[in-house]
């Protein structure tokens, strides 16, 4: 059977699969948090220059990857609507933007955070955290377009080409700390060479991804089986509206 | 305990990072749980209108 992908684009089958998946990425979910906090706060070792600062490690770059992979998902999911008309695709983007922003936010926060104690100051005008910040308005930019028309499609039309210009800035986050001169580290994981983290690091840091991960999946087919009920609901009024 | 809650004396740092986490994410679940009961109640109001509507 060639795997079609419009198979998923009516609503009632999506309803059924993510129905289907719900409790089961809602009790992953549970276990790689509780799992994940475990190691992050009880089982993992100090940094030996950062000392217990290290453990915000665990939240804050989860959710910076989040925040890159969900933007990317969304350019996607903003591609499929605008080329295809695909309907189920602009409900995923205009879903993913508001879990987006919160990842940012967390992503911007704990930095802030993790900032002060290391580099002695909450926020520096450097090229990663710029660009990170830069996202958090286009998730934000993405919000607002997409209730400023009466009309919803040309709200998600102008969405969209929003979303799919922004995309420029996700390669000069991830590249930002080779390209300028910047306070932020460079990756320690996905570069050549290969992961260059201690497994005591690695074991909690990829739990808390998983738990990331999970937590948007969730979000995500919470939200769109509410915005397809929503719809099926205002289908029924007009029907009744014009008997 | 209050040397773990301490975490090197960077505890000020360090809690309110999961705190805060933890706030966000349970608050967007909460919304969006929220607002999937209600539609599903709107839907079961207009699914029973529309019934009696078609007898």
């Amino acid at each position: 059977m060639a795997f079609n992908l419009n198979a998923f684009a009516n609503p009632k089958r999506f309803m059924w699969l993510s129905g289907l998946l719900l409790p089961w990425v809602a009790g992953i979910t549970a276990i790689c948090t509780i799992a994940g906090l475990y190691f992050a706060l009880f089982n993992s070792p100090t940094d030996y220059q950062q000392g217990e600062t290290v453990r915000i490690m665990y939240v804050h770059v989860p959710a910076a990857t989040m925040s890159i992979a969900i933007y990317v998902s969304m350019a996607i999911a903003s591609a499929m609507g605008l080329i295809w008309k695909h309907p189920l695709s602009d409900l995923a983007a205009k879903c993913m933007s508001p879990i987006g922003a919160v990842f940012t936010l967390i992503a911007l926060f704990t930095g802030s955070l993790w900032g002060k104690p290391m580099w002695g100051t909450w926020w520096v005008w450097d090229a990663r955290l710029t660009s990170e910040l830069l996202l958090l308005f286009l998730f934000m930019g993405h919000m607002a377009l997409l209730n400023a028309f009466d009309d919803p499609s040309r709200g998600t039309k102008s969405a969209g080409i929003l979303c799919i210009v922004g995309v420029i800035n996700v390669p000069i986050i991830k590249f930002s700390v080779d390209w300028w001169n910047t306070l932020h580290q460079p990756a320690s994981l996905m570069k050549e060479g290969g992961p260059s983290i201690h497994p005591d690091m690695l074991i909690p840091l990829a739990l808390m991804w998983f738990c990331f991960l999970g937590y948007f999946t969730l979000l995500l087919f919470i939200r769109m089986r509410s915005e397809i009920i929503a719809s099926k609901v205002r289908a029924l009024r007009l029907r009744q509206v014009h008997g | 305990m209050t040397e773990f809650f301490d975490m090197g004396g960077h505890g000020l740092y360090i809690w309110p990072c999961y705190g805060l986490t933890a706030l966000l994410l349970v608050a967007l679940l909460g919304t969006s749980m929220k607002s999937l009961s209600k539609s599903k109640k709107d839907l079961s109001i207009m699914e029973q209108l529309t019934k009696k509507e078609d007898k």
